[in-house]
């Protein structure tokens, strides 16, 4: 086995364009596979974030609504976050969803709301809520 | 500091895929308009399939090494003002392969509806 210890890896003809072989034959882009914003934060209360990757702020737009603003703006609105909730053990049914609102996503903003998913679909503050998006950077 | 820079990267063997330390690059991601039955934006995904109402597989360019050995994760929602909607899957009901996975959105009320908003990530080894 070899190995390469490097500090910064760059396209030689496209800065953002690294191929790799992914599988026996797969290749794929390096850039287009790492997530490029990641965040668990703590959403009861002052929402803080546990630990991120370039998270600028978090803001909170009421009961279970949340802002989650990048650093690095993506290059179009169209990037993917997925997500989890862990909830708080005390709510009924035990049924925690991640829901998507792409109306006021931006370049620079990724619009997510939690919710509690029985009878009353009530959104809900969690304190921990993980996020990971990807896309293309500007 | 020291910088590489190179087009392709590929293991020593020539042929084998390359470990990233403490890092996994996600095969798939896809920012899916399921109501409209259109792909905004994506990676690793080759195509989506409209089963109806909410029912949809996701098709996968490269295929992963086993159904069994990666992981879908999914994020759905509308332009509504209300909470609406959840991923479920795979869907025993659709084809569950290396290469393809059902997932169905799934209101609160049961229901399983189209929606304007589907995010997906896949994780794994592909094949």
């Amino acid at each position: 086995m070899s190995e390469i210890k490097v500090d910064t890896l760059t396209g030689k003809t496209t800065a953002n364009d690294i191929t790799v072989t992914v599988g026996a034959t797969a290749t794929q882009s390096l850039e287009q596979g790492l997530a490029k914003t990641w965040v668990n934060f703590n959403g009861t209360g002052t929402i803080a974030a546990d630990d991120s990757l370039n998270l600028s702020s978090l803001s909170d737009g009421g009961t279970g609504l949340y802002d989650i603003n990048v650093t690095s703006a993506f290059a179009r609105t169209n990037h993917c976050s997925t997500g989890s909730i862990i909830g708080d053990g005390s709510t009924s049914n035990r049924s925690y969803a991640l829901v998507a609102s792409i109306s006021s996503n931006t370049t620079s903003k990724i619009d997510i709301a939690t919710v509690n998913a029985n009878v009353t679909e009530a959104y809900r503050d969690y304190a921990n809520i993980s996020v990971a998006d990807f896309g293309d950077l500007a | 500091m020291s910088t590489v820079k190179v087009d392709t990267l590929v293991a020593s063997d020539g042929t084998s895929p390359v470990t990233l330390t403490k890092q996994s690059a996600a095969k798939v991601w896809a920012n899916i308009n399921q109501s409209g039955n259109s792909v905004r934006g994506s990676s690793g995904l080759s195509s989506m399939t409209d089963n109806g109402g909410g029912d949809v597989s996701i098709n996968f360019t490269n295929a992963f090494d086993s159904t069994n050995n990666y992981a879908v994760n999914g994020t759905t929602g509308s332009n509504a003002s209300s909470p609406d909607s959840y991923v479920t899957g795979p869907d025993g009901d659709r084809t569950h392969s290396t290469t393809t996975v059902g997932l169905n959105l799934m209101n609160f009320n049961g229901s399983i509806n189209d929606q304007s908003v589907l995010w997906i990530t896949a994780h794994g080894d592909l094949a």
